[in-house]
């Protein structure tokens, strides 16, 4: 993943990051939890960071399964 | 020594139980949820892996319904008065334990209208009597699985149909049984199933909740406490999704980590095969009591109707006697008097003396009943 250009998925909390994390996991796409990045929110949490040209398959995927997401952030 | 006080919290633990905190406290340490670095997201996944394994255990299909709590009292309190509002209907029974009877009482006096659903002098209640009590403002069936004195099962799956019929929430207190009588959230048709840790799910102390159904409306549920969640932090307003709603402050992940050891290992060993051996046991133990003179024995007496526990009373010996010797003289360990269930004492014909209570694990062999039974003759004959 090229940590210069990504894309974060905000969540409400740490258990629907993991959660978020797990379905990915289990469909083969990776993700990494991180600190929110504070120019996106100032909350204390974690975040969902992906690879932006996995967007659209993992956006589908959550949606499919159900798992609402506070915010998705192209970050360059 | 023979230990016979499960039903108030279960030893010996599986040592994966141990280990696995041990593990938590040397290895992973952090805070779950709060944070964004390596040890913070291994400590919340563990905690996340109790969610599951919980949700797994009781067969309910959302981990972030799960709440933890630091145990059923905590539970029981946040079901009902975040529940309950003056106006509002509930009923119980009448094989209550203090957990749920008190919470009740004082809501009774906040103007919630209660009703108490008799059991007969075995504890068994009958779900058309349950129905009977039923009114247009009734909001919760609130109901122990099973009495902590005398063990016997209420038909929870027969209530659950009643409530779901009416729209009624239905509130179960699993203490006796989570983890030694299977429970299917959804079959059973439970819509807040409390839990604690530390009895017949192995856990430790200090680790209990509930899982919140989907018939539950958590917005219009009030959290027992406020606080930091890790989440929203930007608001100074509590959050209204699952399980933030409901958990504030940092939660026992060391202990919660053992609760998650506990229930895999009974997930493992086979919950039908844990429950056959406590039945086994328990009529055993029964049977042994019913053949010893001066010796009454409380509850259906039929070890299927009912949990591992057995009352009994040696009849012109006080229970205090009777238990303070079994430690002294016989090395076994059990709970007597009146096990914070004065109205179940009430109700079975025991009050205000009490009982004496063996509680029995899947742990327990034959021969800790035989010798059990043994000594409970000796202090008999010495009543002649």
């Amino acid at each position: 993943m090229n940590n210069k250009q990504y894309t974060v998925l905000l969540v409400y909390s740490s258990s629907y990051a993991i959660k978020a994390n797990q379905i990915l996991s289990k469909e083969g796409i990776s993700s990494k939890m991180i600190p929110i990045p504070r120019h996106i929110s100032s909350s204390c949490g974690v975040c969902l960071r992906i690879s932006t040209g996995d967007k659209s398959r993992v956006l589908e995927v959550l949606k499919d399964k159900g798992l609402p997401l506070d915010g998705v952030f192209e970050i360059s | 020594m023979i230990y016979l006080d499960n039903a108030a919290t279960s030893w010996p633990k599986p040592p994966c139980v141990a280990r696995a905190m041990v593990d938590f406290l040397n290895n992973t340490g952090a805070n779950p949820g709060r944070g964004g670095h390596r040890l913070a997201i291994r400590a919340g996944q563990s905690v996340y892996r109790a969610r599951e394994t919980v949700a797994r255990m009781f067969i309910t299909p959302d981990p972030l319904r799960v709440v933890f709590g630091y145990n059923i009292t905590e539970a029981l309190n946040l079901c009902l008065q975040g529940n309950l509002l003056p106006g509002d209907h509930v009923i119980t029974g009448s094989m209550e334990h203090n957990s749920m009877m008190r919470p009740l009482r004082q809501l009774q006096k906040e103007g919630v209208e209660l009703s108490i659903v008799s059991c007969d002098k075995c504890g068994r209640l009958k779900a058309e009597d349950l129905e009977a009590h039923i009114r247009p403002n009734t909001k919760m069936v609130a109901l122990n699985h099973a009495s902590n004195i005398v063990g016997t099962i209420m038909p929870i799956r027969e209530i659950g149909s009643i409530c779901r019929k009416y729209g009624i929430i239905f509130l179960v207190d699993a203490a006796q049984t989570a983890g030694s009588i299977p429970i299917n959230m959804e079959r059973d048709m439970i819509d807040l199933l409390a839990f604690t840790g530390h009895k017949s799910l192995l856990g430790p102390t200090g680790t209990g909740g509930v899982i919140i159904g989907e018939c539950v409306n958590v917005k219009n549920m009030r959290p027992l406490l406020r606080g930091g969640t890790g989440s929203n932090s930007e608001y100074d307003e509590q959050p209204d999704y699952l399980p933030d709603a409901m958990e504030s402050g940092t939660i026992n992940g060391v202990g919660l980590a053992g609760l998650t050891a506990g229930i895999n290992w009974i997930l493992h060993e086979g919950l039908n095969k844990i429950r056959n051996h406590e039945i086994r046991l328990t009529q055993q133990l029964i049977d042994g009591l019913l053949d010893i003179p001066r010796c009454v024995v409380y509850g259906t007496l039929n070890a299927r109707e009912q949990t591992a526990v057995v009352s009994f009373n040696i009849q012109g010996m006080e229970s205090s006697e009777v238990g303070l010797r079994l430690d002294e003289e016989y090395d076994i360990l059990c709970r007597i008097g009146l096990h914070c269930a004065p109205m179940a004492h009430m109700t079975i014909g025991t009050f205000p003396e009490g009982t004496v209570r063996f509680g029995i694990s899947y742990f327990n062999t034959e021969d800790d009943i035989i010798r059990a039974i043994e000594a409970v003759a000796g202090l008999s004959r010495e009543t002649i």
